[in-house]
């Protein structure tokens, strides 16, 4: 089981920078980012199937896959900016990551802007 | 000798009498069976006659009738499927009672128009399914987030998507109500001229004099009012429920309302009126009508020596006929109202059964806000359907009131 990896590899990852932290406290944040990046990359294989069952599910209902790949970019924007910014906070930067965010929600209103101007168009279109 | 000549006399007389009774008697039998023969021997030659006439009578005024629009019509009108030969050909087997709705090939054309409103709307339903499953996915995968913007984006951009499906079926369906409404009342330009002329042959003037603003006022202002009132407060109470649903914070659910019964009540307020008035008016015009034409009837029969009798007779026939004429024409126009209006109808209210049944269903799966605009926006649709549904109503009641009316000598 994968989860099982996860949290090992977490927990594994917790104990060796908390006992660094009292040697070497530079080299225990380079745990914490490490431990994270290895997670990421377990998880992401699992994502794959998800965004599979996804498209299956696109397809049938025979939606428009633009709007679904629009959709996805904006999780995974989120997901990556969460997962930065939270970075960031354990660096002891909570400054940049909330900039990071910050970035993160812009790129998003972006990747949402043509639904919206759709959805603003179609009401004045009804209201004409 | 006197007396035997006397008696010879009076026997003569006496057989003088005797023949004169027997010829007598003879003469009036033959009288009486003369007048029994004609109408003992003439029934059944006067009855084919009269029909012969009937039907003569019929034909001439069908001539006589400018039914080539009416016929035009009907052609443009789904391609001519309203009735096989057409508008006039219609007429004709409806008065010839030749014309029958076979109640298994109505049952049938209703299945067809259902199974294909159906057909039409299914891919749209099972797409709304599918955003909704993928906006709760998505929002499942996205609930941990710190902010909670995102999940609101993507709550947005499932909400847009959806809307942006449903509205390009809905100015479909708006499109479909403005050309139902539209192609009524040129039925009604079409059919209450010939109806009017028809009645004014029977000696409806009166009626006639009642009919002919009525129906102005029908095909112009009942069209006119649903397009300038009742379909903008469709459209206002659609982009209303759009704006309201959009964020949990704008909450324009009381407005939506008002508008739906301001078009509602407007819509009732003119049906009811009209209504009201057209039956008044219509009873008590046939009244005068009836009243016009039994006493010229009863001045034909009394006034004209001789000939009187049979005239009256004469003028009953030809009533008969034209009122027989005005009667399928009626019956004809209202079976090509009823074939404008039923696909609409079945179309929009498949439509919101529809989305009633997919607010239903994403209830459990999505947003909240997405099972309620669905429920809204079908709530919406009622709006259109009486609007079709009250104009055709207002008509059907028209024909109703004339074929009801000034029917003289019948």
């Amino acid at each position: 089981m994968d989860i099982f990896k996860v949290i090992s590899i977490g927990i594994i990852g917790a104990i060796v920078s908390l006992m660094l932290k009292a040697t070497k406290s530079e080299f225990s944040v380079m745990t914490v980012l490490a431990t994270g990046i290895i997670i990421v990359i377990l998880v992401l294989s699992s994502l794959t199937d998800v965004i599979i069952a996804f498209n299956q599910i696109v397809e049938k209902s025979g939606l428009d896959s633009r709007l679904f790949s629009g959709l996805l970019k904006i999780v995974g924007i989120g997901y990556l900016t969460e997962y930065s910014s939270s970075m960031c906070q354990d660096m002891d930067a909570a400054s940049i990551g909330k900039k990071i965010q910050f970035a993160g929600k812009i790129t998003i209103f972006l990747m949402a802007m043509p639904i919206i101007t759709a959805l603003i168009n179609t009401v004045s279109s009804l209201l004409e | 000798m006197l007396q035997k000549t006397l008696s010879r006399q009076g026997k003569l007389m006496s057989k003088i009498y005797k023949w004169q009774v027997i010829l007598l008697v003879a003469f009036v039998g033959i009288v009486i069976m003369f007048m029994m023969l004609p109408t003992v021997i003439g029934e059944g030659q006067n009855l084919a006659d009269i029909e012969n006439e009937l039907t003569n009578n019929i034909a001439d005024r069908l001539d006589e009738l400018d039914l080539s629009e009416l016929e035009e019509f009907e052609k443009i009108l789904n391609g001519g499927k309203v009735y096989e030969g057409g508008a006039g050909q219609l007429i004709e087997d409806i008065i010839s009672g030749r014309y029958s709705s076979n109640p298994e090939e109505v049952f049938d054309l209703i299945l067809t128009l259902l199974g294909v409103s159906v057909k039409g709307m299914l891919p749209l339903l099972i797409t709304l399914v599918a955003i909704a499953i993928i906006f709760s996915v998505l929002k499942g995968l996205s609930s941990g987030f710190m902010s909670q913007s995102t999940s609101e984006l993507i709550y947005f951009v499932c909400y847009s998507a959806m809307i942006v499906l449903l509205m390009t079926s809905i100015a479909g369906l708006v499109k479909t109500t403005v050309d139902t409404i539209a192609s009524m009342s040129k039925l009604m330009n079409i059919v209450f001229p010939i109806l009017v002329t028809l009645v004014t042959s029977l000696g409806g003037v009166v009626s006639a004099g009642v009919y002919q603003p009525m129906m102005a006022i029908l095909s112009v202002g009942g069209s006119s009012i649903i397009n300038a009132f009742v379909l903008p407060c469709f459209i206002a109470t659609m982009v209303l429920s759009i704006v309201g649903y959009i964020s949990n914070n704008v909450k324009l659910e009381k407005l939506t309302k008002f508008f739906k019964t301001a078009g509602g009540v407007v819509l009732g307020c003119v049906f009811s009126l009209f209504m009201t008035f057209v039956t008044i008016q219509g009873i008590t015009g046939a009244v005068a009508d009836n009243i016009s034409v039994k006493s010229a009837k009863f001045a034909i029969s009394s006034y004209v020596p001789i000939l009187g009798g049979y005239l009256s007779d004469g003028f009953d026939l030809v009533l008969a006929s034209v009122v027989l004429v005005k009667n399928s024409v009626g019956m004809c126009s209202v079976l090509i109202m009823i074939s404008i209006v039923l696909a609409p109808v079945i179309n929009i209210t498949i439509f919101l059964l529809g989305l009633r049944l997919i607010s239903g269903i994403i209830e459990p799966i999505g947003d909240k806000r997405m099972s309620e605009i669905l429920y809204a926006i079908s709530d919406n649709l009622t709006l259109l359907i009486v609007a079709i549904l009250g104009m055709a109503f207002m008509f059907f009641l028209m024909v109703g009131l004339v074929i009801m009316s000034c029917n003289m000598g019948v």
